[in-house]
C-alpha cells in the first residue's frame, strides 16, 4: 500500500512523482556543468555572499569578514578563504596571545637591563659613598708641561680633610687641613702658614685640579648630576664594574672602577681626548681606600710646620 | 525667529569675552613665572596638534565649524545639540589620550638617555608628566561645552527625542573620507615627529634604543590577539564598539602580567626580569593607546554618528577615561622601579 498524501489519493502522489522527474530532467538539461569560467566565478561569489549573509544573520561571522573576503577575492587567493572563517581567526588570535607570552617569558636579551643595572649601581654607589666614614686616596697628577704631582688625601666624616702634596721627587710642597670652620695651609716652599675661613675659595693652582675629589659628597654630586654615561662594563671574575663618564665641561672622560662587593670606587682615571696629543692621555689617576680607621687628631693641624723644608 | 537672532547676537560676544578672560588667565600664569617647570613648548604642540588631528579622523572640518557655531547658540534642535555635545566629548577624549601618549613617549625617551646622571634621568622622567597635564587641561576646556550642550539635551521635548530614536538607522557613513585620511596622515606625521626628533638629535646618546621599547613584539602580539579575540566573542552586533573596550581590557591584562613579573623580579632580585617587565608594560601601554586612538575610537564615533544616538557608550567612556589614567599610574610605578636599585644579597 502506497503512503497517502494530504489528500489521501495515491493517484495524486504518482502525478507528483512524474512532475518531479520532469523537473529533474529539465534541470539536468539546462544546468549542464559547462559554464564559462568567468560566469562560474561570478556565481560562486554570489553564493558565497549569500552564505555570508545567512551566517551574519545567525551571528556566526565576525566584523570585517566581508571586507577581508572581498580583498581575498580581489587578490584571487581563494585558497586563503579559510583564513577569514570566524573559528580560524579566533584560533589565530589566541595563538598570538600564547606566542607573545611565550616569547616574552623566554627571556630574550633586553637592552633595558643594562640601563637599569647602571642606574641601580650608580644609586647604590652614591648611597655607599655618602654612608662611608673615612677615606684615603692618592692622586697622581700629570699636568701640561710640568712635573707630575702626587696628592695624598685623608678624609673623615663629616668634614675633616687633610691634603698632602708632593712633587715627583717626593719633596713636600703643601699640606692643607680643611675643617668645618677654616682652612690651614702649610707652604713648604716658602715655609709659611696661611689660615683662611672656609667661605673663601680654594684658588691655589696646585689644588684646583683636585677640587671635587676632596670629599665623597663632591664626587657623589658629580656622579649624580653631571655625567653622561658612555659605557658600563661589568667584570664578574674580579667583581668590578667600570663606568666611563663624559664630563660636560671638558673633552675628558672619567673612568670609574667600582668594587661591586662594597659598591665603592676603587680608582678613577681622568682621560683627555684630543688629536694634538695623540688619541688620549691620562691626566690623573686616583686610588681609593675606604672606611679605614683614622683618628680625628691625625687630621688636626700641627702646631708647627709639618715636614719643614731642609 | 527674531528671538533666535537675538540669542545669536548675544551668544557670540559673550563667548569671545569668556575666551578672552581665559586667555588672560593663561598669560598671567605664564608671566608669574611660578610654573616654569610646567612650560614645555614641544609637549604642548604635540598634544594640541595630535588631539586636533585625531578629532579630524572622526569629524570633518565642516562638522567642527558647525560644533563651534552651535556652542555659541545658533540652533536649538535636538540633533544639532547632540552632534555638538558628541563633537566636544570626542575632542576632550582625544586631547586627554594624546596627552597621556605624549607622556609615555617622553618617559621612554628619558629612560633611554643617560645624560645628566641619575638626576638628569629622574628629572626628565618627572617632566614627561607635563604632556598629560596639557592633555587634561585641553580636555577640561573641551568638556565644558560638551557638558553645557548635554545639559541642553535634557531640556528637549520628549517628542523631539522620540523622532530621533525613530530615525536611528542613519546614513551609512563611508569610513575613509578625505578628512579621515588627512587626519590619519597628519596624526602619524605628528607622532613620528614626537618620537624621532629627540632620537635623531645630537643630544641623544643613550645605551638603549627607545624604538625597541615602543614596539616590543610580545606586547604587540598579546594586545592585538586579545583585542581580536574579544571582538570575535562580542560578535557583529557591537563589533565597532567592542574594539576600544577590547584594546583597553587586553592592555590591562598585559600590564598586570608585566606588573606580576616585575614584582617577582624584585623578590628574586633579578634585574633581567624587572627590565623585561618594564619593557612589556611600556610597550603594551603605547600599543593599547595607539590602538584605541587610531582604530577603536574612530569606529565608535562612526557608529554613533550613523546611529545618531549614544547607546552602549558607558563602557567605552570608562575605557578611554580609565586606561590612560592607569597608564600614568604605571609610569609612576616604572619610575620607582627604575630608581630603586636591586642588589643581590
Amino acid at each position: 500500500m502506497s503512503p497517502k498524501n494530504k489528500t489521501g489519493s495515491p493517484k495524486t502522489s504518482d502525478h507528483k512523482k512524474r512532475e518531479d522527474a520532469n523537473i529533474d530532467h529539465l534541470l539536468k538539461q539546462t544546468l549542464k556543468d559547462d559554464l564559462p569560467v568567468d560566469a562560474e566565478a561570478v556565481m560562486k561569489n554570489q553564493l558565497e555572499g549569500f552564505r555570508l549573509k545567512l551566517e551574519e544573520a545567525s551571528g556566526r561571522t565576525w566584523a570585517g569578514q566581508k571586507t577581508f573576503q572581498a580583498i581575498l577575492n580581489l587578490m584571487d587567493v581563494r585558497w586563503a578563504r579559510i583564513l577569514v572563517k570566524k573559528e580560524v581567526v579566533l584560533v589565530i588570535s589566541l595563538m598570538m596571545i600564547v606566542l607573545g607570552s611565550f616569547i616574552h617569558s623566554s627571556g630574550s636579551p633586553n637592552q633595558l637591563t643594562e640601563n637599569l643595572s647602571v642606574l641601580g649601581t650608580s644609586v647604590v654607589v652614591s648611597n655607599e659613598m655618602i654612608r662611608s666614614q673615612s677615606m684615603e686616596c692618592s692622586i697622581q697628577m700629570y699636568g701640561d708641561n710640568q712635573e707630575p704631582l702626587h696628592y695624598a688625601i685623608q678624609w673623615l666624616s663629616p668634614n675633616l680633610s687633610k691634603v698632602h702634596v708632593e712633587d715627583s721627587r717626593n719633596a713636600p710642597l703643601k699640606t692643607i687641613w680643611i675643617s668645618e670652620e677654616d682652612i690651614v695651609i702649610d707652604d713648604h716652599i716658602t715655609d709659611r702658614r696661611f689660615e683662611k675661613k672656609i667661605s673663601t675659595q680654594l684658588d691655589d693652582p696646585i689644588l684646583k685640579p683636585i677640587v671635587g675629589y676632596l670629599e665623597p659628597e663632591e664626587l657623589v654630586e658629580r656622579m649624580y648630576g653631571e655625567w653622561k654615561l658612555l659605557k658600563y662594563q661589568k667584570q664578574k671574575e674580579c667583581a668590578q664594574g667600570i663606568f666611563a663618564i663624559a664630563l660636560s665641561d671638558e673633552r675628558a672622560t672619567l673612568e670609574v672602577t667600582l668594587d661591586l662587593c662594597t659598591h665603592l670606587p676603587v680608582s678613577i682615571k681622568k682621560i683627555l681626548h684630543g688629536e694634538e696629543f695623540g688619541e688620549e692621555r691620562v691626566i690623573f689617576n686616583v686610588r681609593y681606600t675606604w672606611n679605614i680607621p683614622i683618628s680625628p687628631q691625625s687630621l688636626a693641624p700641627t702646631q708647627i710646620l709639618e715636614n719643614p723644608k731642609g | 525667529m527674531a528671538m533666535k537672532r537675538s540669542v545669536d547676537s548675544k551668544g557670540i560676544p559673550a563667548t569671545f569675552l569668556k575666551i578672552s578672560v581665559l586667555l588672560c588667565l593663561v598669560f598671567a600664569v605664564i608671566l608669574c613665572g611660578k610654573f616654569t617647570d610646567f612650560m614645555k613648548g614641544t609637549g604642548f604642540v604635540f598634544v594640541f596638534l595630535g588631539g586636533f588631528f585625531l578629532t579630524l579622523i572622526s569629524f570633518s572640518v565642516k562638522d567642527a565649524a558647525f560644533a563651534f557655531r552651535q556652542t555659541m547658540g545658533i540652533s536649538n534642535s535636538y540633533e544639532a545639540h547632540h552632534k555638538t555635545a558628541y563633537f566636544w566629548e570626542v575632542a576632550a577624549r582625544n586631547f586627554w589620550m594624546t596627552g597621556v601618549l605624549g607622556s609615555v613617549i617622553s618617559f621612554v625617551i628619558a629612560l633611554g638617555s643617560s645624560e645628566g646622571g641619575i638626576f638628569g634621568i629622574a628629572s626628565r622622567m618627572s617632566a614627561s608628566y607635563i604632556s598629560a597635564v596639557y592633555g587634561m587641561a585641553l580636555a577640561v576646556i573641551c568638556a565644558v561645552p560638551a557638558f553645557k550642550t548635554s545639559g541642553l539635551l535634557e531640556t528637549q521635548s520628549r517628542e523631539e527625542r522620540e523622532n530621533i530614536f525613530e530615525e536611528k538607522t542613519g546614513p551609512n557613513i563611508p569610513f575613509f573620507k578625505l578628512d579621515t585620511v588627512i587626519g590619519y596622515v597628519l596624526f602619524i606625521i605628528t607622532l613620528g615627529w614626537a618620537i624621532l626628533s629627540p632620537l635623531l638629535g645630537e643630544a641623544f646618546e643613550g645605551p638603549i634604543k627607545p624604538q625597541d621599547l615602543f614596539l616590543y613584539w610580545p606586547s604587540l602580539l598579546v594586545v592585538l590577539g586579545g583585542t581580536i579575540a574579544i571582538a570575535l566573542f562580542v560578535g557583529n552586533s557591537a563589533a565597532s564598539r567592542s574594539i576600544t573596550l577590547g584594546f583597553a581590557l587586553t592592555g590591562l591584562l598585559a600590564i598586570i602580567m608585566g606588573l606580576v613579573q616585575a614584582m617577582m623580579g624584585f623578590s628574586s632580585k633579578t634585574i633581567q626580569d624587572v627590565a623585561s617587565a618594564i619593557t612589556f608594560i611600556l610597550s603594551s601601554c603605547v600599543i593599547t593607546l595607539l590602538g584605541m586612538m587610531l582604530v577603536g575610537n574612530p569606529l565608535v564615533d562612526r557608529a554613533v554618528k550613523s546611529d545618531r544616538i549614544q547607546t552602549t557608550q558607558i563602557l567605552n567612556r570608562i575605557a578611554w577615561l580609565l586606561f590612560p589614567f592607569m597608564t600614568l599610574i604605571l609610569l609612576f610605578l616604572t619610575f620607582v622601579m627604575v630608581v630603586t636599585p636591586i642588589q643581590k644579597g
